[in-house]
């Protein structure tokens, strides 16, 4: 197993050899793929990993490993590395599968997929992603600059920066737009350190993207209104960058802490036998749980119970794993 | 009874487990299951509503709340900063005006495409507004490729295609055009920006103020009143060339605002501090002291700091030295001259400067007594001349002597001469000459002065009137050529009553007495204080036989002296 894997990895990083080269050459990619790894690390340590490997384990792995050598071989035909990139995410999909035992399919699946990331933030970056989000980026600057009564940065009637015209030329030529994808590393670390499931999981990378407006269109503001103030000009220097980095990142973990005791699961002995539903959707959009007619009974309320007991005691923890 | 039925049928649990693969009965139960439950909203609500009460019980008991009020602030702030601003964006311009703009911003920044604009006209602006051009350095035209122009060029057509009335386009694309040397195209560009057709652009406005200058130097004249409207918006911008404020400074005060001069200057000075020798200037001119002794204090610290450092030029001891000479320290000014000479970076034009100072000091000891007599140090000229000698105002200074009836020196009459020969003499010196002359009875030799000052100066207008009545007194054949002269002035002049005096002196030598006595009137009621006119309009009534006019005109010219009697000493002014 771990030779298929093992020879399947090689193989795929050798052909998209380029597209790694490329990750690597912007240091906003190497943050956000540092950030990543320090996340996996983290949840390999939370993952538990006896077990029995099962019939589904092991069909699981092989549609994985195949799926890769499907992507290896499109990669290879069509001359695009970047396939590769899923490819190799896909053969650590299998591998985790047939390995963290403890874990359910899912949870191994997303940890081998993490590897794809790289390929799938160049996909949307060809897809002019950042593009879109730089856009919104200066119009949430130009309405800050707006209120700051930076009138002669930007045009009042469109509400748009003037480009060319002053100070907001400096907006568009400091730092690299890239740096969202550093930010995206952060969430994407809190999403696999801290066990965040779809809902949470999702709102914090929206909301990772947001801070990153937020904090780069305010360090603007800021600057440009005082170095309209003193009269000189206060660069953008990388001491900066980092340090909006830094804030950055304590911003996305407090809110993705916030939002995370928003959307925990309801504690199973709360559930009301009379209506399930609302708390069972709730648990399944937090926790990812299956939906099934697993509904917890209060002791003594529908006379013997049997086995089953010992099954809800083993789902009532299954539940409860998130929080 | 239904709820155990209910619950026998789908709720009670079977082969639910882990690692189970779910049974396609499973999965019909299961969906039974979640309709059924969803079905009590209409048949047990209150069980529903306990159900719903139930699940926020468990919702609010689980929660970490020290966790949720620890990170709520992050939340608040951020959702402020968004709610307040971010939602400004739905109603902002089309987002990819947005990205063609900042993508062609990133290609050539507007700034660059300026400069290189600039440079190509910089040499024809330097030399309309009198500046030394000094050569930019050729990397960045060169650097700015045809590709790159077409390319800015597609962006801005591609903006202007989404939103036609984007300002910031139409200006980088009026920048192109005549980078490309389309000059009509950018011409109509800039216009309609600086018309305010796209919101106010002072920028087009700059542009269009340069072009016309510069034009200016090898085509026709750009009128002042369209140069000072289109500098009065030029000037609003920030980044404004600050020699185009000096500029516009300089054709306030010379239209009559000086004013508006005064804050126009002040604006450039703000901008650069050697500008403040500009507003210095100014104040002299308009004659207010005291503001021109803080402004030229000002300006002295601004060049004295830049004096004996390793950037010195030469024209900061320059400037320094006008300053002071601006506040009559003329000793002063020499002494920071003598001082610089010896430095590398001293020219020619320190020594003219030198000998100006020199020259001034002159001026100032020429002394006149009632008697007429005049005294005056002629050793400060010839100091002036040992610095300078090829300096022209040294050769107007030297003819005017012959006018105060001082006698120059064999060194000063030998730079006179050297001056006229080589033809750096100037048109005053010429005129200072000829008057001199004239007055002393050598009329070929004004003459000869004359023609020369009329050749460097075809339209002055005391050149051609005195020469005129000189040319006529000296033979009636000459009538016809003064005459000409005389039409040529009162054209460039019109309304002037000296001129029509003359005029009318040289109609009355060719002895057309009725046509000179209609010219004398017209100078009369130019002026009505002239009356050595109305004197002459006696004679010539009388001369035409109209005894009644010429008594009247004897009787106005007596009553004028009673009420105006004539000042003692005062000097005759030269005709």
């Amino acid at each position: 197993m771990e030779i298929l894997s093992l020879a399947l990895l090689i193989v795929a990083l050798g052909a998209g050899l380029e597209s790694w080269r490329d990750w690597f050459s912007s240091v906003d990619r190497i943050l956000c793929s540092v950030c990543v790894l320090a996340g996996l690390a983290v949840a390999f340590v939370r993952s538990s990993w006896g077990g029995e490997v099962t019939k589904t384990r092991y069909s699981f792995a092989f549609a994985m490993w195949g799926l890769a050598l499907v992507a290896i071989a499109l990669s290879v035909s069509l001359g695009r590395p970047r396939i590769c990139g899923i490819a190799v995410g896909l053969t650590l999909a299998g591998w985790c599968t047939m390995r963290v035992l403890g874990e359910n399919i899912q949870h191994g699946m997303m940890l081998g997929l993490v590897f794809a990331i790289p390929t799938a933030i160049d996909a949307f970056a060809a897809r002019g992603a950042f593009d879109w989000l730089e856009s919104i980026a200066l119009n949430v600057t130009s309405g800050l600059a707006d209120s700051a009564s930076l009138s002669h940065v930007q045009d009042r009637d469109k509400g748009q920066l003037i480009f060319g015209l002053g100070e907001a030329d400096r907006f568009s030529c400091v730092g690299e737009w890239d740096s969202v994808v550093s930010f995206f590393g952060i969430s994407i670390f809190c999403i696999l350190a801290f066990r965040r499931n779809l809902v949470p999981g999702m709102l914090t990378i929206i909301m990772s993207a947001i801070v990153w407006i937020a904090i780069r269109s305010s360090a603007w503001v800021v600057l440009a209104s005082m170095g309209i103030r003193n009269g000189h000009w206060y660069e953008w220097t990388f001491g900066l960058e980092v340090g909006l980095f830094v804030l950055g990142a304590l911003l996305v973990l407090s809110i993705d802490q916030f939002i995370s005791t928003l959307f925990e699961p309801i504690p199973f002995e709360f559930i009301n036998t009379d209506f399930p539903l609302f708390a069972f959707v709730w648990n399944w959009m937090c926790a990812l749980p299956t939906l099934t007619v697993n509904v917890p009974q209060r002791e003594g309320e529908f006379g013997d119970v049997e086995d089953d007991d010992v099954e809800h005691v083993s789902a009532a923890e299954k539940f409860g794993e998130g929080s | 009874m239904l709820k155990t039925m209910m619950l026998n049928t789908f709720l009670l649990p079977r082969n639910s487990g882990r690692g189970v693969k779910m049974a396609n009965s499973e999965f019909v139960k299961n969906t039974l299951w979640v309709g059924s439950e969803f079905l009590k909203v209409f048949y047990s609500p209150v069980g529903v509503a306990g159900g719903l009460i139930d699940a926020f019980r468990g919702w609010k008991f689980s929660r970490s709340w020290v966790r949720f009020w620890f990170h709520l602030p992050a939340l608040v702030l951020l959702s402020a900063v968004y709610v307040v601003f971010g939602f400004s964006f739905f109603s902002r311009v089309d987002s990819r005006v947005q990205l063609f703009a900042v993508e062609s911003e990133k290609q050539s920044p507007t700034k660059e495409l300026e400069a290189i604009s600039d440079q190509l006209r910089e040499e024809n602006f330097c030399k309309a507004i009198n500046v030394t051009y000094v050569p930019a350095e050729q990397s960045k035209l060169t650097a700015f490729t045809d590709l790159k122009k077409r390319y800015v060029e597609l962006l801005s057509k591609r903006i202007l295609s989404i939103d036609a009335s984007n300002q910031v386009a139409h200006y980088r694309l009026g920048l192109i055009y005549s980078l490309q040397g389309e000059r009509e195209a950018a011409l109509k560009e800039m216009t309609d920006l600086s018309k305010g057709e796209y919101r106010d652009c002072p920028q087009s406005s700059a542009w269009l103020a340069k072009s016309a200058l510069a034009e200016a130097v090898q085509g026709p004249q750009v009128a002042a009143k369209e140069l000072i409207a289109l500098l009065e918006k030029a000037i609003k911008w920030k980044d404004v060339d600050v020699r185009l404020i000096s500029f516009y400074s300089k054709l306030l005060e010379q239209t009559g605002a000086p004013e508006k001069a005064v804050y126009v200057a002040k604006q450039a000075a703000v901008q650069r501090p050697e500008y403040k020798l500009e507003l210095a200037r100014i104040y002299a001119r308009l004659g207010s002291k005291e503001e021109l002794r803080v402004a030229a204090t000002e300006a002295e610290d601004v060049f004295l700091k830049r004096l004996n450092t390793p950037t010195e030029k030469q024209s900061d001891r320059l400037a320094v030295a006008e300053l002071r000479k601006l506040t009559n320290q003329l000793d002063r000014a020499a002494e920071i001259l003598i001082e610089g000479l010896s430095n590398k970076s001293s020219g020619p034009e320190t020594k003219r400067e030198l000998s100006e100072i020199y020259r001034l000091q002159y001026v100032k000891s020429i002394f006149q007594s009632e008697a007429g007599d005049a005294k005056a140090d002629i050793t400060l000229l010839e100091k002036a001349a040992e610095f300078d000698p090829l300096n022209p105002n040294l050769s107007s200074e030297i003819s005017n002597m012959l006018r105060l009836k001082l006698k120059a020196t064999p060194v000063l009459m030998g730079v006179l001469r050297k001056q006229m020969d080589v033809g750096v003499s100037s048109v005053a010196t010429h005129i200072a000459l000829a008057e001199g002359l004239f007055v002393s009875g050598k009329i070929k030799d004004a003459m000869k002065n004359w023609e020369i000052a009329l050749r460097k100066d075809p339209n002055n207008l005391g050149v051609l009137n005195n020469y005129a009545l000189c040319l006529a007194r000296e033979s009636e054949s000459n009538v016809p050529r003064s005459l000409e002269m005389l039409n040529k002035a009162i054209t460039l002049a019109p309304g002037n009553a000296e001129l029509m005096d003359t005029l009318g002196d040289v109609l009355m030598i060719a002895k057309r007495t009725k046509e000179a006595i209609t010219k004398y009137e017209l100078a009369l009621r130019y002026d009505k204080t002239r009356n050595s006119t109305r004197k002459k309009l006696a004679e010539a009534c009388r001369a035409v036989g109209d005894d009644g006019m010429a008594e009247t005109y004897e009787k106005l010219v007596k009553e004028y002296e009673a009420a105006n009697p004539p000042v003692p000493n005062e000097p005759a002014p030269p005709k």
